[in-house]
């Protein structure tokens, strides 16, 4: 089969239906490829956003596509908790009604999804790329002008195209997670964060709550943690902290987290993980997925308009400029943090238990935390004056 | 070179080793993944970030190849 369109989106997950439905939505003749037989076939996911993020990039959603509003939240070191008043606006997902719901927006807006669709292969030819695929077995022909790369962690569509997309172990979190019922525990609605500088190497646990009493439970340690692996990890914390909690599925993952060089190639725009945009303090991906596949299309379109798809890179100075700014900097504190994680987690945490403990997060900002911190902690004090500077560098540059 | 091998048993399909492998050696296509030891460049990352600990190094084959 042969079919020519002036938009491929490669995946439907958050950031390729997004893409799709406003790229649609500008008149646009759109495709989608969905390598899956399903849309939300495999969510690999703990399915925590902001209600901000969803407001300004998708509008109002259908109520059962939230599954828990967070109104609580648990900071655990080593077992010792302290606990928070947070209400506002996180909320836990239902990523499965969620993607299909942005699904249905882009297929409203007029885009065509192909389900069970796989793209092998990319080729630029008179300024059209080429794509290869199968669908049920049978080869496909794709044509178009711009092809949206929403292939997530695994993305195969930037290095297709010339994009080096490859990260080395140190630049990804590996990620184990179940769903489980907790009811009857302290986890039970409320929104858990686990450190450990032993058993969460680098990175953090997390409990997640979801409706009927269930919780997306895990985990995500640094690429090069070495030792046990995610999975043996997280049956480690489960059997040391959620004795007797049902598990009915298991998933595992990955976080890529990187300033790649390029996120896109003429006519080619990388968005979400495929783009390596997930946030590198809290692994979150959705809300850089569904910014990302904003900004991108929103490009795109105005240089197809403009038969001017050679200066795709727009997005990427775009991106760097605009809401990817806080990336680097969250970038180097999560890399100032790994390095100093056993000489910060104790007293930091302790400072917590004196200062935040039963309060409501709305009590303080940011910034008076930050002072407070660091006036109380002398580690931190030392590390942020050695810290500053390369920050106010990052900021002002 | 010493190929990997893959668990498709252990595996649960995260993609961490396509995201780590540069020449596209691994690839994830028809709910399976896809290893071309042709591609493969050895430098294993595959394996270290594997959170199922699903992908090990086999034994030496240079002579087979």
């Amino acid at each position: 089969m042969k079919t020519k369109t002036d938009v491929l989106v490669v995946g439907c997950g958050p950031a390729g239906a997004t893409a799709a439905r406003y790229l649609a939505s500008e008149g646009f003749k759109v495709v989608i490829a969905e390598r899956n037989s399903a849309v939300a076939q495999d969510i690999r996911c703990a399915e925590g956003l902001d209600m901000p993020t969803i407001k300004d990039v998708v509008g109002e959603i259908p109520e059962n596509t939230i599954s828990c509003r967070i109104d609580r939240i648990i900071i655990d070191y080593k077992g010792e908790r302290v606990r928070l008043n947070a209400p506002g606006h996180g909320v836990i997902l239902n990523r499965v009604l969620f993607d299909q719901h942005l699904s249905y927006l882009a297929m409203r807006a007029g885009a065509e999804l192909i389900l069970g669709c796989c793209i092998t292969d990319l080729e630029r030819k008179d300024d059209l790329w080429r794509a290869k695929g199968t669908k049920n077995g049978e080869s496909l022909d794709i044509e178009a002008k711009v092809v949206i790369g929403a292939d997530g962690p695994e993305s195969v569509v930037g290095k297709m195209a010339g994009i080096d997309t490859s990260v080395l172990p140190k630049d990804i979190y590996s990620c184990c997670e179940v769903r489980a019922d907790v009811s009857g525990m302290d986890e039970n609605g409320a929104l858990l964060l686990a450190l450990d500088e032993e058993l969460f190497t680098g990175g953090y646990a997390w409990s997640f709550p979801k409706e009927n009493h269930a919780a997306n439970i895990g985990l995500g340690i640094r690429g090069d943690a070495g030792g046990k692996r995610a999975f043996e990890r997280l049956a480690e914390w489960l059997s040391r902290d959620f004795k007797g909690a049902g598990v009915v599925s298991e998933i595992a993952g990955v976080v890529p987290v990187k300033k790649m060089e390029k996120i896109s190639a003429p006519g080619v725009f990388l968005v979400g993980d495929a783009a390596r945009l997930a946030d590198p303090l809290s692994g979150g991906g959705i809300g850089p997925a569904l910014t990302s596949a904003r900004l991108a299309s929103e490009i795109a379109s105005k240089l197809l308009k403009k038969d001017k798809l050679e200066d795709s890179n727009i997005y990427d100075k775009a991106w760097w400029h605009g809401e990817g700014r806080q990336f680097e900097q969250r970038l180097f504190l999560r890399n100032a943090y790994i390095a100093n994680d056993k000489k910060l987690l104790p007293p930091v945490f302790e400072w917590a238990q004196k200062n935040l403990d039963g309060k409501n997060i709305v009590e303080f900002s940011a910034d008076e935390m930050l002072l407070g911190l660091i006036k109380s902690v002398p580690v931190l004090f030392k590390m942020a004056s050695s810290i500053v500077p390369t920050l106010m560098k990052m900021v002002f540059k | 070179m010493k190929k990997i091998l893959l668990d498709h048993i252990k595996c649960k399909l995260c993609g961490g080793c396509v995201a780590v492998c540069k020449p596209l050696a691994l690839v994830v296509r028809t709910g399976k993944v896809h290893y071309s030891p042709k591609k493969c460049v050895a430098c294993y990352n595959c394996e270290k970030i594997c959170p199922q600990g699903a992908i090990s190094i086999g034994a030496d084959d240079e002579d087979k190849d």
